[in-house]
């Protein structure tokens, strides 16, 4: 599957929040969008996933643009996995059940094949004696591999995260970043936002910087941070450092 | 395990002293006041008061059976409907809920009620009692449905749901929960309302009550009574809303 975005524009109220924006999502490789908060890295990625839809400029779906009529957005959104920065998962449902409800509901799967996928997506990321809490009983870093469970429940190519980490304190953020890694290594692509710099750097890939709602520069992960390519990115670098 | 048990006989002592605290004032009061108690006189009664409060538990389950769809239905109205329909939806809400239901009982019963030759008057007070009571049901549906975060609807969306299915695996669930308690305490609420029926001569329990009192001249011996029978019906509501709350809260 290829996703490309091609001089996206999205409006809130009369700001851009990401203006003139080209990428093209690398395939088997993760892409990271990196840089201050505000600047638009969380827009890109719910242009990219059919949450929102561009004002200016087209999201390109395997060479053809993506309409943006809803009932073809939720086509697209069924093939892509999507975290958030909070897992946002079903508060009535429990750990299992929040797995099941999109393989059921949105995949059309029967209740006894999306229960063995969830049981094996759970112990996967080492859940299995979770599985019938529910989200408030489950620690922070458990939701949030709840909820990149219940995103790769049907195999989705790409996997969009948006900051899955910031909410989490550091051991919590392992336990998620360590998922992270072992979906990366086999072959999953990852589109991921954050400001987790030192798991960027050993994900690797492909680093988008934005800052100030342009996308202003575009290269891989380890030049990235050996070399800041633009004055925005040598700042933004420093700062998160000093913290 | 042993501080539970020891909690639980804290607070039942605790309580048989605000009880016998709160009788022994009322006790007081009635001895000081030198009535004269004739239940002699409204036991005559017994039978009429057990019809009267059977009316009434009649009359408030059929309310409620008719005023929670008539609830959900302005509630969609104020949510989803086109202009006019949300105006007039709303307009009914804040309506019933800004003006007495007495008002609202003559006014329906003697005015609209007589032009449509609606004349009985348990059906009429059915059909009042349940445009109050929706008005109040619609308030909380529309809390609840608000009550839920915008993230979680950004989640049903992200994971490729339809709004159908959106609404019967996500919101209404979630929403339910949410209203429960308020629901519980508007039950009981809905039940002392309909002593208000009496005025236009429904014979639920506080108008047989007033009958008694004309009857007998025994006035505490008449309400007394009353209290305690709207207590039988609205008492459980209470404890059920108490119950659902801890479970809410403990949910979230």
């Amino acid at each position: 599957m290829q996703i490309e975005a091609s001089h996206v524009g999205r409006l809130y109220g009369d700001l851009w929040a990401i203006r003139d924006v080209s990428i093209q999502v690398p395939v088997g490789e993760p892409l990271l969008l990196l840089g201050p908060s505000g600047g638009g890295k969380s827009t890109l990625l719910r242009l990219l996933a059919g949450l929102e839809t561009p004002q200016e400029g087209k999201i390109i779906v395997d060479e053809k643009p993506l309409s943006t009529n809803e009932s073809d957005l939720r086509i697209h959104r069924r093939r892509l996995g999507f975290v958030f920065q909070e897992g946002n998962l079903f508060p009535h449902l429990n750990a299992v059940e929040n797995i099941t409800l999109p393989l059921i509901h949105a995949h059309g799967l029967s209740h006894t094949a999306a229960l063995a996928r969830a049981k094996e997506l759970l112990e996967r990321f080492r859940l299995l004696n979770r599985a019938h809490y529910r989200p408030a009983e489950l620690s922070g870093g458990q939701r949030q591999r709840v909820a990149i469970a219940r995103a790769m429940g049907h195999d989705p190519e790409i996997l969009l995260l948006d900051e899955p980490t910031s909410a989490l304190d550091p051991e919590m953020s392992a336990e998620v970043t360590d998922a992270l890694e072992s979906l990366s290594q086999e072959g999953k692509t990852l589109v991921l936002a954050t400001h987790a710099t030192g798991f960027a750097k050993r994900i690797g890939g492909q680093v988008a910087f934005l800052h100030d709602h342009r996308l202003t520069s575009y290269g891989p992960t380890k030049n990235f941070f050996q070399n800041p390519p633009t004055e925005g990115a040598r700042l933004y670098l420093s700062r998160i450092y000093r913290e | 395990m042993k501080a539970e048990s020891t909690t639980r006989w804290l607070s039942t002592v605790s309580l048989l002293f605000v009880l016998t605290l709160l009788g022994g004032i009322l006790a007081l009061s009635f001895s000081s006041l030198h009535w004269e108690w004739n239940w002699s006189a409204v036991w005559i009664y017994r039978e009429k008061f057990l019809q009267g409060w059977l009316t009434t538990f009649l009359l408030s389950l059929s309310t409620l059976a008719l005023s929670i769809p008539l609830g959900l239905a302005l509630t969609a109205g104020r949510i989803g409907g086109y202009l006019p329909v949300r105006q007039f939806c709303t307009l009914i809400v804040e309506l019933v809920r800004g003006t007495p239901l007495l008002v609202q009982i003559l006014v329906l019963f003697y005015i609209v009620g007589s032009a449509l030759g609606l004349e009985n008057r348990f059906f009429a007070g059915i059909l009042i009692l349940s445009l109050f009571e929706a008005a109040y049901f619609s308030e909380i549906f529309r809390g609840a449905w608000q009550s839920i975060p915008q993230s979680t609807l950004n989640s049903a969306r992200a994971i490729g749901l339809t709004p159908q299915d959106t609404f019967t695996q996500i919101i209404t669930p979630l929403a339910l929960r949410n209203c429960l308690p308020s629901l519980a305490s508007q039950t009981a609420s809905l039940i002392k309302d309909s002593s208000l029926l009496s005025i236009i001569a429904v014979s639920e329990v506080t108008h047989v009550a007033q009958e008694i009192n004309a009857f007998t001249y025994s006035t505490l011996e008449s309400y007394l009574p009353l209290a305690v029978a709207y207590l039988l019906l609205t008492a459980p509501l209470a404890l059920l809303s108490r119950k659902w709350e801890r479970s809410l809260a403990y949910a979230n």
